[in-house]
């Protein structure tokens, strides 16, 4: 079968399509079907929408979007969460199954800091400001590069890459660990979501602060209702545990990648609110612009990099085989 | 164990059919051969091979890159214990229904009305 004649565009099309849980399979089962183009466009377009429904099924967790919705509806309103709940799930379908390239993370921390200073502060600059609002970008795109390679570093220190082959008992430990620790975790979360919740009412204005406690106090019950909901028997068979263990480690990437926003929402609150006040606008405003992007960059790296790590030990888990105990 | 649709009905077969060599390819087109004359939608037939993961009927793995794949693995597909036992107990019905209607129908010679 000719497989040539399809072109690198057009598969790399086709790869922006399809979701990367399911890539491999599919679009090896396309090529493998279809020489001419027409006909493989013809399917990918075709399998596409069943594929990507599929993935945003498998990638759902219903509490955790609800979370997301709750906070969205209490800021914004009914129709930004019918808008943005379908993005959510998409954006959940598309994680990538690796950590981001270091050269475009630095590239995108560049662009970042000049973009939005430049978009950002669009008003003083039309006053005729424009040398101090640009400013901060240089020095700005210097911490966020910082900021990128030391949450890369101190990811990378993790040796938690899995082998391409392991016993059954080795997986159960491993297994075991990995719900040990989050067991720790939760219960970490809950005292500090909990106190968060109480004290958010003392720091921020009573409007903001009302919705935010409530949604502070809805994480700490979902992480208080997991430590009792997750007592079920693991399975027994080695397929099985692993794909049961890659879906706990989704259920709880998903939570950990919203909880990191949750936490910086008060403190976008504090920035656009109170914190500031008393400093000259000018600079009031080049400030809250340089917080803001340090503030959801910051999140967005430890984001990114951390569930990059865990898709990949998912993607691992994936292929993992079964290799004999030493002991059997 | 929530009882299995007509569509997985068919999947599981052709799984169970190709043994060993059950991946995307050979499992749509024997899903289009148990289906027949229908044609079957091949992102309908992953849609169910996901679903049926999650729900534990069947495993899957992925095999070595192929040069006729453009360098990328085949994921193949086997039947779980709670598969097996969901397709034993859909054949059980299938062949209550089956005895029914030989019975008041008079057996192979019955034809479903055009």
């Amino acid at each position: 079968m000719e497989t040539a004649a399809l072109g690198f565009a057009l598969e790399q099309a086709a790869e922006r399509l399809i979701p990367p849980a399911a890539r491999e399979a599919v679009l090896g089962d396309l090529r493998e079907s279809y020489a001419r183009r027409g006909d493989y466009v013809r399917e990918v377009l075709k399998a596409a929408p069943y594929v990507i429904a599929s993935q945003m099924m498998r990638h759902l967790n219903l509490p955790v979007l609800m979370l997301q919705g709750a906070m969205i509806f209490w800021f914004f309103n009914g129709r930004m969460v019918a808008l943005a709940l379908p993005l959510l799930m998409l954006r959940e379908a598309y994680q990538p199954l690796t950590r981001p390239d270091p050269r475009v993370a630095m590239r995108g921390a560049l662009v970042l800091s000049f973009a939005s200073l430049l978009v950002g502060l669009v008003a003083p600059m039309l006053h005729g400001h424009v040398l101090l609002t640009l400013l901060p970008a240089g020095p700005l795109s210097l911490v966020l590069c910082g900021l990128r390679t030391g949450v890369i570093l101190g990811i990378d220190r993790y040796d938690t890459i899995l082998p391409d082959a392991m016993p059954l008992a080795a997986l159960r430990a491993r297994h075991g660990d990995f719900l040990r620790r989050q067991r720790r975790r939760r219960w970490l979360d809950i005292a500090m979501l909990g106190i968060a919740a109480l004290g958010w009412p003392l720091l921020i204005e009573r409007s903001l602060s009302v919705p935010l406690s409530a949604v502070f106090l809805a994480a700490a019950l979902y992480q208080f209702n997991a430590l009792f909901r997750d007592v079920r028997e693991a399975p027994t068979n080695f397929a099985r545990l692993a794909q049961h263990y890659a879906d706990e480690m989704q259920d709880d990437a998903q939570f950990r990648r919203f909880i990191c926003w949750l936490w910086v929402v008060p403190g976008l609150c504090l920035i656009q609110t109170g914190m500031l006040s008393g400093i000259a606008p000018q600079a009031q405003i080049v400030l809250q612009a340089v917080l803001t992007v340090l503030l959801c960059f910051g999140a967005g790296a430890i984001n990114r990099e951390q569930c990059g790590r865990v898709r990949e030990e998912i993607s691992l888990l994936g292929v993992l085989r079964e290799t004999p105990s030493i002991l059997a | 164990m929530e009882p299995l649709g007509q569509f997985e009905q068919v999947v599981l077969t052709a799984i169970l059919a190709l043994g060993e060599d059950a991946y995307g390819v050979t499992i749509h087109a024997k899903v289009e051969d148990l289906s027949s004359p229908r044609k079957i939608a091949r992102g309908a037939v992953y849609a169910t091979l996901d679903r049926m993961e999650d729900k534990g009927l069947i495993a899957s793995w992925m095999s070595e890159p192929t040069p006729e794949r453009g360098g990328r693995s085949r994921r193949h597909y086997r039947l779980e214990k709670p598969g097996e036992k969901a397709l034993r107990e859909t054949a059980k019905q299938a062949q209550r229904l089956i005895d029914t209607i030989s019975k008041r129908l008079g057996g192979l010679a019955w034809k479903p009305p055009r």
